[in-house]
């Protein structure tokens, strides 16, 4: 390799690198379809894809998860908005600082605990009326504009949550089980409890992200696409059947009405000399 | 969805803290495996297993994960765990059903993919690794339907399945069916790696077909319950009421030196020696030379099989037999074939007493063979005719003695050839035969006077024998050692009951042989 094109591979892979970094999270799952939007161009989501700040995912039919730089996953189900808005992943410095807008539909939120052990760190996903605000802990959060009310169901651990009217300064505190709403305007309901058969259900429906596309054992192989051929299915030695087509040939065809069955020995082993 | 979720009751506990990280974990390690990094992902799904040893998705993706990474028993052991903790899991049992497969344990396969086959989006991956399961188990029509199944819901998978039905076509020795499958394969993907094989099976079959030698061998262990030369009692002794074991040594070779179109001229040989351990007297020993000529058209063949036989006791000439064999076999598509043929031999012994034997025996029959799903699974029935003519050239107490053996029979036959699980291919059979002798078989005892067969018609009756025979048989070819190599175990059963008692007698021979075959 010349020396030009040394540096060229470092050069491109110096690239490649910085791009990677830039990458606020990457999509982990996807089913069905959904898009991701940078600088106003959507493009259909794939797994693997990076998701930047200041990109809009948007799900038709169907959900996507993204694991986010902190370990933090948002799930999102079908026809919702979500915006990165920031995401501040600073483990050197201490810096945790990320907030998801979610401008319509529903989404589950996992939260890195990180949260809820560093000073000044702060998790928030906005709704256009309330925001939740975590500490390392996992909820539903839905906003629904017909009602233009935001509902916010806790999983597991304590989740703040505020209207975004700056007048008020009701707060309440949602743990597991618990759901508040938020209407525009108007400050988040006492939190009341949630039946774990609806929360298993919203699980349920998300199950094929949660095992998300890991591979199969069987493509790998290979064999389905013709391009491998397992040992027992191949071809076996060629001698083998010769004799076996000679033998066939005089079993079916050269001695019909002698013995059907290829014992030992023929008639003449078994019966002495044959017939009477 | 506020009221519908609020006026809901809390009725238990949500899931463990773990299952949360653990769900965590699992996610980045579907990133990491999306990357390309297996490594990081078992290392993720190691700590999500460690969090909560409950989470049935992590399980299986730690199971796909180390499968991909080489490790057939660690996914089998997670996959387990998976369908354990949660026993409808589709998606877990095929993968699961898959590495069972890879790792050969069919049988335990099959129930994870049927679960599979079930749900539309693995239907035909379920079906495809279903038919190799039951390829590998022997049970080829199974597989042969699951193969079809898979094209049918995934035409993607068109190639792979037939190349696997050229396959069960070889396997089942249905080989003009082997040939289109492989020239198929050849035909759709001929870069592919199932093209390269199906060129190999294609060559085999070729040069098979075109072979003009085949040979083999055979020795066996048999015991006897009751050594003999023939059913007569032709001769004091002859028939023996003793068991014994003997060693069984049987080879041949045949030849095919012309050829002109579908007609063929074909020549053999085949030796038989037999040694008993205690009674010598009875070790046989035949030279068995045959020309054989043959045409076939489309759905019948046609065939002149020439024999001689030339057997020794001992050492001593004991038998000269020659057979012709005149024979028509004719194929029917979907239901088997049928065989007519027409046995023509000559008797002549070269030992005192057994001369009585000596004429014509002529047995023309017709042999039906049914199909049960294909050519390695067939039920057939027969019916022969048996009708012998004495040499009568001696003087007239030669005469009426050889008359005493003249007899009209009729047989029938019904018998299994299945091919079972592990390459065994089993063979059942049942015949019985009934024999009625001529005038001058009144003579035997329990009526031994002199004159009986012409002088006194009153003097008893005539011999009637019923002969019943069983026949088993279980066959494995042994490739694990060699190609040419097979085992054979079988068990003959003759009961012969006759009115006359010098020839009431029965007779259970039990053989383990080992055969070679080119």
């Amino acid at each position: 390799m010349t020396r030009f094109s040394l540096f060229a591979l470092v050069a491109c892979l110096g690239l490649a690198t910085a791009a990677a970094a830039q990458d606020a999270g990457t999509v982990a799952s996807l089913h069905g379809t959904a898009e991701i939007g940078h600088d106003g161009t959507f493009v259909a989501a794939a797994v693997g894809a990076g998701v930047q700040v200041g990109d809009t995912l948007r799900t038709g039919d169907g959900q996507m998860r993204v694991v986010f730089r902190d370990d933090s996953v948002v799930d999102l189900t079908e026809h919702s908005t979500l915006v990165v808005d920031k995401v501040v992943f600073d483990p050197a410095g201490g810096h945790y600082n990320s907030l998801v807008k979610l401008l319509a539909g529903k989404a589950r939120a996992l939260v890195n605990e990180v949260y809820g052990t560093t000073p000044g760190a702060a998790y928030e996903v906005e709704t256009p009326t309330a925001v939740a605000g975590v500490r390392g802990t996992s909820f539903w959060i839905l906003y629904d504009p017909a009602r233009d009310a935001t509902d916010v169901i806790g999983i597991q651990g304590r989740i703040q949550v505020r209207s975004l009217a700056e007048r008020l300064n009701n707060t309440v505190y949602v743990t597991a089980a618990q759901g508040t709403t938020v209407v525009r305007g108007m400050s988040p309901t006492a939190p009341e409890p949630v039946s774990i058969d609806y929360l298993r259900y919203e699980d349920d429906a998300l199950q094929p992200l949660a095992l998300g596309n890991v591979g199969s054992l069987a493509a790998a192989t290979g064999v389905h696409s013709g391009n491998t051929v397992p040992a027992p299915d191949r071809a076996p030695s060629a001698a083998g059947l010769a004799g076996q087509l000679g033998r066939d040939e005089l079993r079916n065809t050269g001695d019909v009405a002698g013995q059907p069955l290829d014992v030992v020995g023929g008639d003449r082993g078994r019966l002495g000399i044959p017939g009477k | 969805m506020r009221r519908a979720a609020l006026l809901l009751l809390l009725l238990s506990a949500l899931p463990a803290h773990a299952s949360e990280e653990s769900q965590g974990l699992g996610a980045r390690a579907v990133v990491a495996i999306n990357a390309g990094d297996l490594a990081q992902a078992q290392a993720l799904l190691d700590r999500a297993v460690g969090l909560d040893p409950k989470d049935a998705d992590v399980y299986y993706q730690r199971g796909v994960v180390r499968g991909r990474l080489g490790d057939s028993r660690g996914a089998i052991d997670d996959l387990q765990t998976a369908i354990k903790l949660r026993p409808y899991f589709p998606v877990a049992a095929l993968e699961l059903g898959t590495a069972l497969v890879d790792a050969e344990r069919f049988a335990e396969a099959e129930p994870y993919l049927l679960q599979a086959q079930q749900v539309p989006t693995l239907e035909a991956q379920a079906s495809f690794y279903l038919g190799v399961a039951q390829l590998r188990l022997d049970r080829f029509a199974s597989a042969s339907d699951n193969f079809a199944r898979a094209r049918r819901v995934d035409p993607s998978l068109t190639l792979a399945t037939q190349y696997y039905d050229g396959v069960v076509a070889y396997r089942e020795q249905d080989y003009a069916t082997a040939e289109t499958a492989f020239k198929q394969v050849q035909a759709d993907g001929p870069t592919t790696a199932m093209a390269h094989e199906a060129g190999q099976y294609l060559e085999i079959i070729d040069r098979s077909r075109r072979a003009t030698y085949s040979a083999f061998g055979t020795v066996a262990l048999e015991y006897d319950s009751n050594v003999n030369l023939g059913t007569n009692n032709i001769v004091q002794g002859s028939v023996t009421g003793k068991g014994d074991w003997r060693a069984v040594l049987n080879a041949g070779g045949r030849y095919v030196p012309l050829r002109w179109g579908r007609a063929s001229l074909a020549v053999s040989y085949e030796f038989f020696q037999s040694l008993q351990f205690q009674l010598t007297d009875f070790n046989l020993m035949d030279n068995r030379p045959s020309v054989q000529l043959q045409y076939d058209f489309d759905h019948i063949s046609i065939g002149m099989l020439g024999r001689y036989d030339y057997y020794l006791l001992q050492t001593s000439s004991f038998l000269q037999e020659a057979t012709a064999f005149p024979w028509v076999s004719v194929r029917e598509d979907g239901i088997g074939h049928t065989d007519f043929y027409y046995r023509m031999q000559f008797r002549h012994y070269q030992q005192p007493g057994y001369t009585n034997l000596d004429g014509f025996y002529n047995f023309p029959g017709v042999r039906q063979f049914f199909e049960l799903g294909n050519s390695k699974r067939l039920l057939f029935i027969g019916y022969q005719l048996g009708a012998t003519a004495p040499d009568l050239s001696g003087t007239p107490e030669q005469e009426a003695n050889n008359q005493a053996y003249m007899y009209f029979a009729q047989e029938f036959e019904i018998g299994l050839q299945w091919a079972l699980p592990y390459l065994i291919q089993g063979d059942a059979a049942y015949r019985y035969e009934y024999q009625a002798y001529q005038n001058a078989s009144r003579c035997f005892a329990p009526n031994p006077e002199a004159n009986c067969m012409f002088s006194d018609p009153t003097a008893g009756a005539r011999r009637r024998d019923s002969d019943y025979r069983v026949i088993l048989s279980l066959e494995r070819p042994i490739p694990e050692l060699w190609d040419h190599l097979y085992v054979i175990a079988s068990y003959f059963g003759t009961f012969n009951d006759s009115n006359k008692q010098d020839f009431t007698y029965n007779r259970q021979i039990g053989s383990f042989g080992v055969s070679v075959r080119y």
